[in-house]
């Protein structure tokens, strides 16, 4: 691992969150009480077996879920304020999103897809910026084709550089390397690994491999709606050793 | 696998109820019709009983015509009047236990002081006059107040018309009758079976000898009943009454004459039924396309299901019946609804007909057997034939399709649907033009039919190429947005506009015809009309004003010329057809018949003018012998002396073949058909139009004020008429427009399901929950407008083609495209697209973020 740009301050946190799915009797917990705070410039991840609430607490880091109790802060917006619309353009403005199943709008092309968040707020494309990150993820020659004309690594990528090209405080990535084979994998999480690198962004991703994992600069782990350790400067053995020990 | 179709409908209650909702609608329609007709059938087989189920035996004229050949829908059922003095005659048969003169009168009725009629008048329920008889079992009316009337200026009326014209017992009234009007005192308030008339018609009653001198210009009446003493039945009394009158009159049984009468109303309303039944067709055949579409899209988004049913073994056939049994079950469930939904549509209508004055009386509404079949099957029919294609499609997927990773609807336009549209559009266009050059309406029939179809297979192209342009006019990424996904599935956009293109071919097409067949009108009375002034009675076709009228106008001072115009039916070459009676003096100075041989003036006694139609199919010249029979049955020459062009401003109507003079007419009809339709007016020159105006109408106050117009205002009357009569189709057409709703509901619903994820995505990136709403909206507008421009486009044609062909018979026809009223079509087409898009934008709109991302 290259060392990584000083963590200059908090991007992202979660104070006493806690998180119910569904009421009464059959409620599930799915986050007790987690306390977590995400350091801008790095690179996290977020581990833990089925059901350990990894995906809820990245849900509710990025807007797109409520908690039941406790609060989310991004930048120092706190998001239990925020009504649907608010919530709508915060996620818009500061945050990027890239999803296991790629998500991307099938009618437009793949520039329009990058674009997307963009042309949605309104706003001038910045286009040197968006050179940049075409260039980095290497799609330069693709921008015209539908995502149906793409293969699925290709299609990772557009999601990727959607995902930058708005410079978002903070960029989700929700087992983002789940549906690709290990080379796609290896190319999409390389990428993010740089844009932490070189362009200072903050990224926050779960997944369940630990070869995903040792791209990160730490590791958090849950386990039934807690933090229960977590690891700077992974490595896959130690991420699977450690991963091992949730069977005990 | 049936379990399987049943779990399908159940788990999908909305889209069921949508999908079935089309179908309701179209059942509906036609339930409604049926039991509509029925009802009206089963009120006025009650008013037939009512009226004659007690008579035992009725004398009448000898029908003439009864022979086939002759004009279609040319009343055959004439007769000639009879003597009144056979009812003492028939008075004297043995057996005969009371018998009674029947004298009616249509037009008579009792008027308000400023001349008006206080009931209803012109294509509404009959007016009537008749002697009282008070013989009860021959007369169906009964004394609520008062007395019948007994001396001449004494009458008795229906208690309706009594309450209406807030009148008392005592009160001094004028009654129009066919022989001018008669003053008269109310002595007496009558009702029908309890009702305060007979379902809508006015009646006056008059005594015996005033109704013969009142009601019967020549002294004649319509029918001699007779009731039979106990123990003498009908046809024994019918065999016993003939001997007695002779042979020159018809004599039949009571039950014979009320089956005659009943059948006769029966076959008006079967032409009824046949036109209401034509637009719920039109509202059908919108639901099948509805059908077709939904189970399409259901079968292409179930395709991995229907491939994993297959690699487990399900074969092609279990698939495709299990697609079919889903669509029956909802055609039936869909068909009851609509039985029920056909109720209400009767009722509705039921109710409309009492604002209309037509009191139908406590009758419930009938529901047949026939009604409750004909729905069924209408309903279970088309809505599983139109499943078969979508259930063959999901009878195709292969096993393999199961393991592949999305299976979304594909298609745009394959090049042999393409050379299909072609041909269709190419045979269908080269039919109209044949048919416009030709002036074969048959042609444009079938060349319109074959251009829809057409239009409906190229639908995806044209679905595309209007995503393409139309889609632009949508702004934004939104509008983008929109775009794309009309595009992104033309097959879909196209099936999905399919009903609303036809509702709207229909609409445009009757709207263009209404329009042009006005303008065409117009532009004939403009260019023949040769009157100062018109007369209308208001009486439909026949009848109408006492000879009286038009004599007391031509003495008015400033006339120059006048003429009535009679209605009737005479035996010309091997039928019964139309003729007219006129003043064959002065008719040719009132309108341009465009006279190609001999002279109008000529007409009089003996003689007769043909138009170029008939002189042509029947070779007559100027001198030929017409042999013509009349209502009595005499056979009369009479020597063709005038040819002309058109006949018809004479006739307002295609049937204006033949003219003869008063004088020859009256003698050839029975009285009720010797009353002036229409009175034509020419002023002297420099006389003053107004004032002659207010003298007309000063003399037609005591003949029930009838209207006196000018060319203008002639113009304006029958712009006015077409105008209602159109917009009466496009009310029932009305129905069509909302199923061609329905059916972009039903897509977007499905759609937006379908679009789950993307939507989710839309929202994740930053999307508002209005952006996401618009989006839909525009789609649905964008379908809308689509589907409104090629029905504009077809509409248009076949109707433009249609008034083509129409040269034959209206020589003045011509095109007029009524831009206003498209444009307002345009404009509900869009409120009804966005009103479409309303529930699927919401739908979208309300999409969880997270679920809509994380689903499968």
């Amino acid at each position: 691992m290259t060392t990584a740009p000083p963590a200059t301050s908090v991007v992202a946190r979660a104070v006493e969150a806690v998180k119910y799915y569904g009421t009464g009797d059959t409620a599930v917990l799915a986050l007790a009480q987690v306390d977590v705070a995400i350091e801008g410039g790095r690179f996290t991840a977020i581990m833990g077996p089925s059901g350990s609430g990894k995906s809820t607490l990245m849900h509710c880091l990025a807007g797109l879920d409520t908690l039941t109790y406790g609060r989310v802060f991004l930048g120092d917006v706190d998001l239990s304020t925020l009504d649907d619309k608010a919530l709508t353009r915060l996620r818009r403005d500061r945050v990027g999103f890239v999803f296991q199943s790629y998500n991307l709008v099938p009618t437009l092309s793949a520039l329009e897809n990058i674009t997307l968040p963009s042309t949605l707020a309104g706003r001038e494309v910045d286009r040197p910026w968006l050179e940049r990150v075409v260039g980095t993820v290497g799609l330069a020659d693709r921008l015209d084709h539908r995502p149906s004309e793409l293969s699925g690594g290709q299609q990772q990528r557009v999601a990727v550089a959607r995902a930058l090209a708005q410079r978002p405080q903070i960029v989700f990535a929700d087992e983002p390397t789940g549906n690709l084979d290990s080379r796609a994998s290896g190319e999409i999480l390389g990428f993010m690994r740089s844009a932490v690198d070189e362009f200072g962004q903050t990224i926050v991703m779960v997944t369940h491999d630990p070869i995903a994992a040792s791209y990160a600069d730490r590791v958090l782990f849950l386990a039934d709606g807690r933090i229960v350790d977590e690891m700077a400067s992974p490595t896959a053995q130690a991420v699977l050793d450690r991963m091992k020990r949730f069977g005990d | 696998m049936l379990k399987l179709a049943l779990r399908n409908l159940r788990s999908h209650k909305l889209r069921l109820v949508i999908t079935a909702g089309a179908i309701v609608l179209g059942v509906g329609f036609v339930a409604g019709t049926f039991v509509l007709t029925d009802t009206l059938g089963k009120v006025f087989d009650d008013l037939i009983d009512r009226s004659s189920a007690t008579t035992d035996v009725v004398v009448r004229g000898k029908a003439v015509f009864d022979s086939a050949g002759g004009d279609p829908g040319e009343s055959k059922a004439l007769r000639a009047d009879l003597d009144p003095a056979l009812l003492d005659r028939v008075r004297g048969v043995d057996g005969v236990k009371a018998a009674d003169l029947a004298i009616v009168s249509a037009t008579t009725q009792v008027l308000r002081p400023d001349g008006k009629p206080i009931a209803a008048t012109g294509n509404g329920p009959p007016t009537l006059g008749f002697n009282w008889s008070d013989v009860a079992q021959l007369n169906p009316w009964t004394v609520a107040a008062g007395r019948p009337p007994r001396r001449a200026g004494e009458i008795a009326i229906d208690r309706a018309t009594f309450r209406k014209g807030k009148l008392r017992l005592g009160s001094r009234v004028l009654v129009r009758t066919p022989t001018g009007p008669v003053p008269a005192r109310v002595v007496g308030v009558l009702t029908f079976g309890g009702q305060d008339n007979a379902v809508g018609a006015s009646a006056v009653a008059f005594d015996r000898a005033t109704a013969i001198r009142r009601l019967s210009p020549d002294g004649k009446v319509q029918e001699i009943d007779a009731i039979a003493a106990g123990g003498v039945s009908q046809t024994e009394l019918v065999a016993r009454v003939k001997r007695a009158v002779g042979r020159s009159v018809d004599v039949v049984s009571g039950q014979a004459n009320v089956q005659e009468t009943k059948s006769s109303f029966r076959s008006q309303l079967r032409i009824f039924n046949t036109v209401l039944g034509g637009f719920a067709g039109v509202s059908l055949l919108a639901g099948t396309f509805i059908i077709y579409n939904t189970f399409g899209i259901i079968v292409a988004q179930r395709t991995r299901e229907l491939a994993l049913l297959r690699a487990l073994g399900a074969a092609g056939r279990q698939v495709f019946t299990s697609v079919v049994v889903e669509a029956a079950v909802t055609g039936l469930l869909a068909s009851l609804g609509g039985l029920v939904f056909g109720l209400g549509v009767a009722w509705l209508l039921k109710l409309a007909f009492g604002a209309l004055g037509v009191d139908l009386p406590s009758v419930g509404l009938v529901v047949t057997g026939r009604t409750v079949a004909v729905a069924l099957v209408a309903g279970l029919a088309t809505t599983t034939l139109s499943a078969v294609v979508p259930a063959r499609r999901a009878s195709r997927v292969a096993p393999m399709a199961a393991m592949r990773e999305s299976a979304i609807e594909h298609g745009g336009a394959s090049r042999r649907r393409t050379w299909v549209a072609g041909a269709l559009l190419g045979l269908g266009a080269a039919l109209m033009i044949s048919a416009a050059v030709s002036r074969s309406l048959a042609r444009v029939a079938f060349g319109g039919v074959l251009l829809f179809f057409g239009a409906i297979v190229l639908g995806p192209v044209l679905a595309t190429l209007s995503g393409r342009t139309l889609g632009r006019l949508a702004p934004g990424i939104t509008g983008r947005l929109a775009r794309e996904n009309v595009i992104r599935n033309p097959r879909r956009s196209a099936s999905t506009a399919a009903s609303l293109i036809l509702a709207l071919t229909v609409i445009t097409l009757f709207t263009i015809f209404s329009t042009s067949f006005g303008a065409s009108i117009n532009a004939a009375t403009a260019r023949g009309f040769r009157a100062t002034f018109q007369v209308t009675s208001g009486a439909f076709q026949t009848g109408g004003l006492p000879p009286a009228f038009a004599e007391q106008v031509r003495s008015l001072d400033g006339v120059a010329a006048v003429s009535g115009i009679r209605r009737g039916t005479v035996g010309v070459a091997g039928g019964a057809r139309a003729w007219f009676g006129v003043s064959g003096r002065d008719i040719g100075r009132l309108v341009d018949l465009q006279v190609e041989a001999g002279r109008l003036e000529a007409l009089g006694p003996g003689t007769i003018a043909v138009d170029r139609t008939y002189a042509d199919r029947y070779r007559w010249k100027l001198g030929s012998e017409v042999r013509t029979r009349w209502v009595d049955g005499s056979i009369h020459p009479l020597r063709v002396v005038a040819i002309y062009g058109n006949g018809d401003l004479v006739a307002q109507g295609p049937d204006g073949h033949l003219l003869v003079d008063q004088s020859v007419f009256d003698r050839a009809q029975p009285a009720a058909l010797r009353l002036d339709n229409r009175v034509l007016i020419e002023a002297a020159p420099g006389v003053p139009r107004e004032r002659l105006r207010q003298a007309i109408e000063r003399t037609g106050r005591p003949f029930g004020a009838p209207k006196v117009q000018d060319l203008a205002q002639i113009q304006a009357d029958q712009s006015r008429q077409i105008n209602q009569q159109l917009a009466f189709f496009v009310v029932l057409l009305g129905l069509s427009v909302i199923i061609g709703a329905i059916g972009i509901v039903n897509t977007l619903v499905l759609s937006v399901l379908e679009r789950t994820r993307e939507i989710g995505l839309l929202r994740a990136v930053g999307a508002e929950r209005g952006k996401v709403a618009t989006t839909v909206l525009f789609e649905s507008v964008l379908v809308a407008i689509f589907g409104t421009i090629v029905g504009f486009v077809l509409g248009t044609s076949i109707g433009s083609a249609l008034m083509l062909s129409l040269r034959g018979s209206i020589e003045t026809a011509r095109i007029s495209i009524p831009i206003p009223v498209l444009v307002v079509y345009a404009v509900v087409a869009v409120v009804i697209g966005t009103a479409a898009g309303l529930y699927p934008a919401w739908r979208a709109a309300r999409l969880d973020v997270l679920r809509a991302i994380t689903v499968e």
